[in-house]
């Protein structure tokens, strides 16, 4: 077998005068891909109410609760999001039957104080029952 | 000096995961090693069975950060095949383009990792550069660099664009040319020859009764190739190379694991040429047939097995992984008699060593003696034997 | 009157230049410029300039823990012990004109001596720490020492046969009068570096204190202060060493050709000539760290019992021939 010794010293040598691979992350950052999944954004006007979210999430990182019938008919839900819990798969949005769950490309999720990891809100609407159909590209 | 015996690990430079070899040495030479694993164990077994099917497949991808996706197709295969569902074409392309983007990927940071087991820093540094550009494939496709959570029941969750198909072949051929410099370099440098020439040998009848597999097998000349031998997803239309290397040493697992990077390449183009049009996925339903199923997967550093066992409901009964790495550790401790010292860490690395896919079983020392019991491999035996009489040989295979 | 000048001179040299301020700060940025160019070499990013500094006060902020099996007195002495060896040495190399501070017939032995002291502290470090990793790397430490010394100290006579003086600051001042003598010694100035980069075990001799099989060797029981001198020793020490190949083969502060003017701006060019040739060889034992694997202990002695020495003694025969006939004489 042929032997050389040093063989990556013309390699080395010539990235002392190339520009660094690194990226300084705190202060310039890559490009995210539009299918990035980060942080989830909601519709609540468009949702439903079938819970389906609730049921695959992975990680129990969203909770749908029915608080009662309001006078219009509508059903009143609070759902709350639990960032800390959620391991960004978008298996929710993917099994959403309204479109309502929508993965955002943000990412800088770390915070000291705990309760700011839980996302609350109220909303009213209509229960439609609707065919769940195939999605092809999130 | 007399004989001492080193603790290496759990917690060591050399080691990036815990485990533990008890290693006794006299000198500088190796007399004796001695294994413990269990250091991780997490109980995702017992999770899985309280988890639905759906949501099992995000369980399972993270087993093994590196090798995510081996672990979602292997146990996503085994409910297809309960379900009986077929996979659009375009679905398992998809499914195999991503395994082998993996399996590059995988096997460039194996070469870092070895170079910087042997304080080849540079070496690491530009594998891992080099890492990136399939990883940034990898994200473009899935969305992720790491737990790329493309696979779901039926297919896979995101489509190959047109526009995807330039990017992807010219970072392809930026990755072959790094990979065929990394050969040339790596297998004439005179030190690194120094450290892996001869060292860790593992005969082929000794892989053989170690049941080896992966890179580390074929190494040792057992043309062992899950890809081969029962293919699945899209590789019987693929035209690839089974590479083995006879030298059974260090130097034997670099060369093969370069070599299928040159060949991942070459699946990777024909995979995006010879791309089929329709569906990505079929639909699926929530529920599982009874049934139970072994689903086997080339992982990069092996054969990857699951088990699945499902009673009709929206859970699995029992879920069993055995991940590539439980099979080559009696290997590692095979090959590190007789060597030095310096070549632990190596010899260790190697495999390519996962440690969290390794512990399925953690054994606790109660304080009040010897209340812990092992099923040895004859009591097992006899158990199987009684088990197929009872049942019939029901275990259905892909 | 003269005697306290005298005095308070050598406590300036001692403490000041060339001694341990100087030593101190130029040890620190050698540590930077070898952070930076490895890092720029494997296309990263590298330290900022103050990092050696700022890792040597952390350093000394740490708490500072004795393990009880260990020796006390030992543990904590050899630190200072090796810091003040290689310290001593910086006096007689030529720093900024080819005469040292102190130089005597045979210096050139003593500074060899001193160079030596770092390793030996190095294994009672790591024998006292009763550690069994650190033990490991006490023994390979001794058992490299063994190889690399005598082409090392090989090398380094090699000057001091063809200019006949054994001391530093004659081989320098016959170095000016005839230059052209350092091209003979090409080859032991090869050895040199090489035999200085096992020296300061450093990639791909780093087998001593190798971080991924015996965890850092003898030091790995130190911690705070007494780890925080013995980082700062071998920094000194890669300078000194430096300084010292520099002195043998290079011409140390002298530059060539020489430059007419004032003493005053003829020792500061010295000076700043002195700072580039070290920065050279830095240069070049960075470089070798680059691009080689860590070789074996039995490998390195075998290296240096089957190459080093060999070469080092047809460097010498080649020497002896050379004086024989009278050519340089």
């Amino acid at each position: 077998m042929v032997r050389t010794i040093g063989s990556m010293f013309p390699e080395a040598f010539r990235h002392l005068w190339k520009k660094r691979a690194t990226v300084l992350y705190p202060f310039e950052k890559l490009e995210l891909t539009y299918r990035y999944r980060g942080k989830l954004e909601f519709f609540d006007e468009r949702c439903k109410g079938c819970k389906v979210c609730e049921e695959d999430c992975p990680s129990f990182a969203m909770e749908i609760k029915d608080e009662g019938k309001e006078q219009d008919g509508k059903t009143k839900f609070r759902r709350i999001y639990h960032t800390d819990r959620c391991l960004f798969c978008g298996q929710c949005a993917e099994s959403c039957m309204s479109e309502s769950i929508i993965l955002t490309k943000e990412f800088e999720l770390a915070e000291s104080d705990k309760e700011k990891f839980t996302i609350e809100s109220t909303y009213s609407t209509e229960i439609i029952a609707k065919e769940r159909e195939v999605k092809e590209d999130g | 000096m007399p004989k001492v015996t080193i603790p290496v690990g759990p917690q060591h430079p050399a080691l990036k995961e815990p485990i533990n070899f008890m290693v006794s040495v006299d000198g500088e030479t190796i007399v004796d090693a001695d294994m413990n694993l269990a250091y991780s164990h997490r109980g995702i077994e017992k999770l899985a069975e309280s988890k639905t099917y759906l949501q099992n497949i995000y369980l399972v991808e993270r087993i093994c950060g590196i090798c995510s996706h081996t672990h979602t197709t292997c146990f996503v295969q085994g409910v297809e095949e309960l379900m009986g569902i077929e996979v659009p074409e375009r679905g398992l392309y998809i499914r195999t383009l991503v395994a082998e983007l993996e399996r590059i990927h995988s096997h460039l940071l194996w070469t870092g990792v070895a170079g910087h087991e042997i304080g080849f820093d540079t070496l690491f540094m530009y594998t891992w550069r080099d890492r990136e550009l399939a990883l940034d494939l990898l994200e473009m496709i899935t969305g992720n660099r790491v737990n790329y959570g493309i696979n779901t029941i039926g297919g896979v969750r995101r489509n190959i664009k047109a526009g995807m198909k330039d990017q992807i072949l010219k970072h392809i051929g930026k990755l072959e040319e790094r990979v065929q410099y990394y050969t040339d370099m790596a297998t004439t440098e005179s030190t690194v020859l120094l450290r892996a020439e001869g060292v860790g040998h593992l005969p082929e009848n000794e892989a053989r009764k170690f049941c080896a597999v992966g890179p580390t097998a074929r190494a040792s000349n057992i043309p062992t190739d899950v890809r081969k031998e029962d293919p699945y997803a899209a590789y019987e239309e693929l035209d690839f190379e089974l590479i083995t290397s006879d030298s059974c040493d260090i130097l034997g697992r670099l060369i093969v694991r370069m070599q299928e990077m040159v060949e991942s390449c070459k699946m990777a183009r024909q995979l995006i040429e010879n791309l089929p049009s329709g569906p990505i996925r079929a639909p699926m339903s929530r529920e599982v047939p009874a049934g139970e199923v072994v689903s086997r997967y080339e992982a990069p550093r092996g054969e990857c097995l699951y088990y699945v066992k499902s009673n009709g409901t929206f859970y699995p009964e029992r879920l069993k992984v055995r991940a590539s790495t439980y099979a080559n550790w009696p290997a590692v401790v095979y090959s590190l008699k007789g060597y030095y010292i310096a070549d632990i860490p190596l010899i260790i690395a190697a495999i390519d060593p996962c440690m969290s896919c390794t512990s399925r079983v953690a054994i606790l020392d109660t304080k009040d003696g010897n209340e812990r019991k092992v099923l040895d491999m004859d009591y097992l035996r006899t158990y199987g034997i009684k088990w197929y009489k009872e049942h019939g040989r029901g275990v259905r295979r892909r | 009157m003269s005697e306290i000048v005298n005095i308070l001179l050598a406590v300036l040299y001692l403490l000041v230049f060339p001694g341990f301020l100087f030593l101190f700060f130029y040890g620190l940025f050698c540590e930077y410029f070898d952070r930076k160019l490895y890092a720029r070499m494997q296309n990263r990013v590298g330290p900022p300039l103050f990092q050696p500094f700022a890792d040597f006060v952390k350093l000394l902020a740490k708490e500072d823990i004795i393990p009880e099996k260990a020796d006390k007195g030992m543990f904590s002495i050899v630190p200072l012990f090796a810091f003040a060896g290689v310290l001593t040495a910086i006096l007689y190399i030529p720093i900024w004109r080819t005469d040292a501070v102190l130089s005597f017939e045979g210096d050139l032995v003593v500074v060899l001596f001193l160079l030596t002291i770092p390793s030996f502290a190095l294994f009672f470090a790591g024998w006292h720490s009763t550690n069994l990793f650190s033990q490991i790397g006490a023994v390979r430490t001794v058992t490299q020492l063994f190889g690399y010394e005598i082409p090392f100290f090989f090398a380094c006579l090699a000057p001091a046969l063809i200019m006949g003086t054994w001391s530093i600051s004659g081989i320098l001042s016959q170095t000016v009068i005839r230059p052209e003598v350092l091209i003979l010694l090409i080859l032991a100035f090869i050895i040199a570096v090489i035999s200085l980069q096992a020296k300061l075990e450093r990639v791909p001799f780093d087998a001593p204190e190798a971080e991924t099989e015996i965890a850092g060797g003898s030091l790995v029981e130190y911690t705070g202060r007494r780890l925080a001198i013995f980082r700062l020793m071998f920094n000194i020490k890669m300078v000194i060493c430096a300084a010292l190949i520099t002195a043998l083969f290079l011409g140390g502060p002298v530059l060539f050709p020489a430059v007419p003017g004032p003493e005053f701006i003829g020792y500061l060019l010295g000076f700043v000539v002195f700072l580039l040739k070290t920065l050279f060889v830095v240069f070049l034992l960075t470089m070798m760290r680059t691009v080689f694997a860590r070789v074996r202990i039995d490998q390195l002695l075998k290296f240096c019992y089957g190459w080093l020495i060999p070469l080092s003694i047809v460097q010498f025969l080649l020497l002896i021939l050379v004086r024989s006939m009278g050519w340089f004489a």
